[in-house]
């Protein structure tokens, strides 16, 4: 008798057994994945240009300049201030236009290059009708050079384009 | 009383005859093996799943063989959408990748994919060291494709899309390469998104405003993962292998009955 009910709870497990991997075999399914990954580095740096100007105001004139001192290309304009009590002709080189009060420089300069003209700025009043001391003040600005979707270069055309540029400015007193 | 012995010659003959009856049995019983039925044959295949992602017309990722399962996207040279190869990435700049999903198994599928975006430091093999949450992945613009794919559902976080098959049934047949899922992939370079700082110091006389990029020198990711499952009893395979969500998508897109 007792032979039997080892028997019979042998057959139990068994059974539950065989159950068990019969459930286990419905539940599985057919799937599969891959997957694959990749990125870019990116670089966003700030750009710097100098105002290169000759020192002092020798003839009552002044030559400007910019270069690119940052290690990204970019566009530059140029802001020149004075006292209203000067008389001032301003020249510019070739490549350089004036639009809104501001003188742009229209083709992109590369690190370390400098616009390859200049703007000349001209005190036509003589300095000893002057009563007082002068200043020009040169101002500098620089926005790096962004991309339309197509891969042409975005000429910065409006002013929102500037909003966030990078300047650099000179006061010199004479 | 006289005992009724056996002769020894008696026995030895006696066991003699036993061995013969034995082997000819024996070899009776061989003869009939060797004619009692032809070769019955059983053949079963054994099916396959597989699925490969193809990047602007090339396999990149291969179920079977790739190591971990893992292929390489934006690799080499990047392509604009006029066909023509550029090696440097820009801002702004919108580059083909077609993004489809082939059958490399032997049977039907349903299909979904993954799509991950996000920024990163990567080491010098291209690896990523560390993920960079505080960046915006929403610069990062994969732009989809309409039509035989769902619409990409967004994660709240902003970084992983999900997309299920629906073209020809939802069905992806073995060898089929499904329609893309997106086309192109662009880094918005708007410099108001991309600007953290802005300061202002007087060096040597001049005053100096500069701004900090943030986003210099980090890499952007894109990450895509393809997932496939039986079309044979299909609701429950769904329903164990994705979830009841995924269900829910598949028969609100008609795929699912």
């Amino acid at each position: 008798m007792k032979e039997c009910k080892r028997y019979l709870i042998l057959l139990v497990c068994l059974f539950l057994c065989i159950s068990a991997a019969g459930i286990s075999r419905s539940s599985a399914y057919f799937t599969t994945y891959t997957k694959a990954i990749g990125g870019r580095h990116v670089v966003a740096k700030d750009t710097r240009t100098v105002p290169e100007e000759t020192p002092g105001i020798d003839g009552m004139q002044k030559v400007v300049a910019v270069s690119n001192t940052g290690e990204v290309p970019c566009w530059t304009r140029v802001k020149i201030i004075h006292g209203s009590q000067l008389d001032v002709d301003i020249a510019l080189g070739e490549g350089w236009s004036q639009r809104n009060g501001c003188y742009y420089y229209g083709r992109i300069l590369q690190p370390g290059e400098k616009t390859a003209d200049n703007i000349t700025v001209s005190v036509t009043a003589d300095k000893e009708k002057i009563a007082t001391d002068f200043n020009v003040v040169v101002i500098t600005e620089s926005i790096p050079v962004t991309y339309n979707e197509d891969g042409s270069v975005h000429a910065p055309t409006a002013d929102s384009d500037w909003e966030l540029a990078a300047s650099e400015w000179t006061r010199e007193v004479y | 009383m006289k005992k009724n012995r056996v002769s020894p010659v008696k026995m030895l003959l006696l066991f003699a005859v036993i061995l013969c009856l034995g082997f000819s049995g024996v070899q009776t019983t061989r003869a009939a093996l060797s004619v009692q039925s032809n070769y019955y044959r059983a053949q079963a295949n054994m099916q396959d799943t597989g699925i490969a992602i193809m990047e602007n017309g090339v396999q990149i990722t291969d179920r079977f063989n790739e190591p971990e399962y893992r292929g390489r996207l934006l690799g080499g040279d990047l392509m604009l959408m006029n066909g023509e190869t550029v090696a440097d990435f820009n801002y702004g700049v919108r580059y083909r990748e077609n993004l489809a999903v082939k059958n490399t198994g032997t049977i039907d599928q349903f299909v979904r994919v993954f799509v991950t975006r996000y920024w990163a430091e990567l080491d010098e093999n291209g690896n990523v060291i560390r993920k960079l949450p505080e960046l915006n992945p929403e610069l990062i613009e994969v732009r989809f494709v309409d039509g035989n794919w769902t619409n990409p559902v967004l994660t709240p976080s902003g970084e992983r899309y999900t997309l299920y098959y629906t073209g020809n049934g939802g069905i992806l047949a073995p060898d089929e390469v499904s329609p893309i899922f997106a086309d192109s992939i662009r880094v918005n370079g708007d410099l108001e998104l991309i600007v953290s700082t802005v300061t202002t110091d007087v060096v040597d006389g001049k005053k100096v405003t500069v701004y900090t990029y943030i986003y210099d020198g980090k890499a952007f990711i894109l990450e895509v993962e393809a997932q496939g499952v039986q079309t044979h009893n299909a609701k429950d395979a769904v329903i164990s292998a994705w979830g009841k969500e995924a269900s829910e998508i598949l028969t609100n897109a008609g795929v699912l009955k």
